[in-house]
């Protein structure tokens, strides 16, 4: 799970992506997606996404995570073009339009505070979505955390060998079946806390302190105790 | 059991008095797993303006009783009151008077920023937009948070996290704070500064239900105190001072009594007279020093 060290990023860093207002990336992000979704051509793509990667790499990005986090929807766009007839040209434009659109994304998200984002959505979207995407971004911190404790204890524990994939299978299996319940549990808790600090079916919106300066986490991913 | 000489405020009791800011009486919680806590023997009331210490080891309900408290659970037998209504049913009309710190703060803070988070309630109150700067800014600079502002949650350490939430539920003005475990992953300097706080909010006629199982912390923030059982049953009741003279109930509850509660109640013994019961050590240093007969 990435999701603190694209929080890291995205409120500790000072590039030039970092200074440029989130309206204009803003901007920038719709325009990719929707070029990604009109154009068909892989080379035009593979030229959107080739120059999207020079942007990161003049921003000073770590191209390793933006390479990585840019690959997610591979697998899903893959295993579409595997599973159909597209042809090879719209196999490849299938893949390049899903890792294009996502690499924008990517440059969005590790250039701009996740608050500032949400209060560019919020004008857009109704406001319970936004509502649950905000909840939703902060609940992946805690069951990424979570997962990650999952997964060291069950290294920790001996049991991901791979002399015997089946039973780690099943581990792992079982763990994630934990990590389920535990995310069940904790939408519960998080019901009883926003009801107990006067949720009543909507997020009132407030206004940033006269004295804001951008969100900070000089500290970065900091947990000392 | 032994009683406590402060039996008389849960006698013939009856039902809450109008001092309580909460009172529970005889509740009992049977969980679907099976676990039951069954808070009967002496009724628990927080009074106006206290700092109430619920003493316990590790699942003796104390957490139970305070999600009794903020109506988050409902009991199968008994009665729950704050500012005598039914916290289950009525919530909505005394929430705005409870302030809440509970035990895993990373649950409860909610919001992007350090800032809006201590601001969320207050917006959900709909309190007047120019208040909310000035009251976050009093009491982060009260919890000595102000350089986290303009962090993100996710970036601050466990201790950082616990004064953040104690912010948040400080900055509506609470006349009922509710703390679950207050000095949990805290370092002694933030423990001492939010220590001060409770102190200085007692001196404001705030009143306090407090969780802990941290003895050694009782003589600091404790008016009043009641320790549970391991079952949840209330079996000592009173100040602080007067709790640490029932050594053998403490220990029987499997509550490790303080060193120095320890150390005096070997000396009353060997001396065969009753000595005052120190909670600082100043106030040990004091009685040793006093001068004696024999």
């Amino acid at each position: 799970m990435k999701i603190t060290t694209i929080d890291y990023w995205a409120t500790s860093k000072d590039g030039f992506l970092h200074r440029l207002s989130p309206r204009v990336k803003a901007m920038g992000l719709i325009c990719v997606i929707a070029a990604v979704v009109v154009l068909w051509n892989p080379v035009a793509l593979a030229c959107i996404f080739l120059a999207l990667i020079l942007i990161a790499v003049v921003g000073k990005l770590p191209l390793k995570l933006v390479l990585s986090l840019s690959a997610y929807p591979l697998i899903f766009t893959a295993l579409l073009a595997l599973t159909t007839e597209l042809g090879s040209s719209a196999s490849i434009s299938i893949m390049l339009k899903g890792t294009t659109a996502a690499c924008a994304c990517v440059l969005l998200t590790l250039t701009t505070p996740y608050p500032v984002i949400f209060s560019m959505t919020r004008r857009v979207l109704p406001r319970l979505v936004n509502d649950a995407l905000l909840l939703t971004y902060r609940t992946l911190f805690i069951l990424g955390d979570a997962l990650g404790n999952l997964m060291r204890a069950i290294h920790l524990r001996g049991a991901l060998s791979w002399r015997h994939p089946l039973e780690a299978l099943q581990t792992v299996a079982s763990a994630l079946g934990n990590l389920m319940l535990f995310s069940v549990s904790l939408a519960e808790a998080d019901y009883d806390i926003l009801y107990m600090r006067g949720y009543d079916g909507r997020i009132v919106p407030g206004e940033p302190p006269a004295s804001d300066a951008r969100p900070t986490a000089r500290s970065g991913n900091r947990k000392e105790d | 059991m032994e009683s406590s000489p402060h039996e008389h405020r849960h006698a013939l009791r009856g039902g809450p008095h109008p001092n309580d800011v909460a009172y529970v009486s005889c509740m009992k919680h049977f969980y679907e797993d099976g676990a039951s806590v069954e808070m009967c023997g002496l009724d628990f009331c927080a009074h106006k303006g206290e700092r109430t210490v619920l003493l316990g080891p590790n699942g003796a309900g104390k957490s139970t009783l305070l999600g009794h408290l903020l109506g988050l659970l409902r009991p199968q037998e008994g009665t729950v009151r704050v500012f005598g209504l039914d916290p289950t049913r009525q919530w909505p009309a005394i929430r705005e008077r409870i302030g809440v710190v509970l035990q895993n703060v990373d649950q409860q803070l909610i919001m992007p920023t350090v800032y809006d988070d201590i601001a969320f309630s207050l917006r959900q109150y709909h309190r007047p937009p120019d208040t909310i700067e000035p009251a976050v800014s009093r009491v982060a600079k009260l919890l000595g948070i102000e350089a986290l502002l303009h962090r993100t949650p996710q970036s601050l350490s466990g201790g950082e996290k616990r004064r953040v939430a104690l912010a948040g539920a400080l900055a509506i003005g609470p006349e009922l704070l509710i703390l679950d475990e207050p000095f949990e992953g805290l370092d002694s300097i933030a423990r001492k500064t939010v220590v001060d706080v409770l102190r200085r909010l007692k001196d404001q006629g705030v009143s306090m239900v407090m969780s802990t199982h941290d003895i050694d912390s009782i003589g600091e923030i404790a008016d009043y105190c009641y320790v549970l059982s391991s079952g949840g049953e209330i079996v000592l009741a009173g100040a602080p001072g007067e709790i640490f003279e029932h050594v053998d109930v403490l220990r029987e509850s499997h509550i490790h009594p303080p060193i120095l509660a320890e150390l005096f109640s070997e000396l009353s013994r060997r001396m065969k007279k009753p000595l005052p019961m120190p909670l600082t050590i100043p106030q040990a240093v004091e009685e040793l020093m006093k001068p004696r007969s024999e």
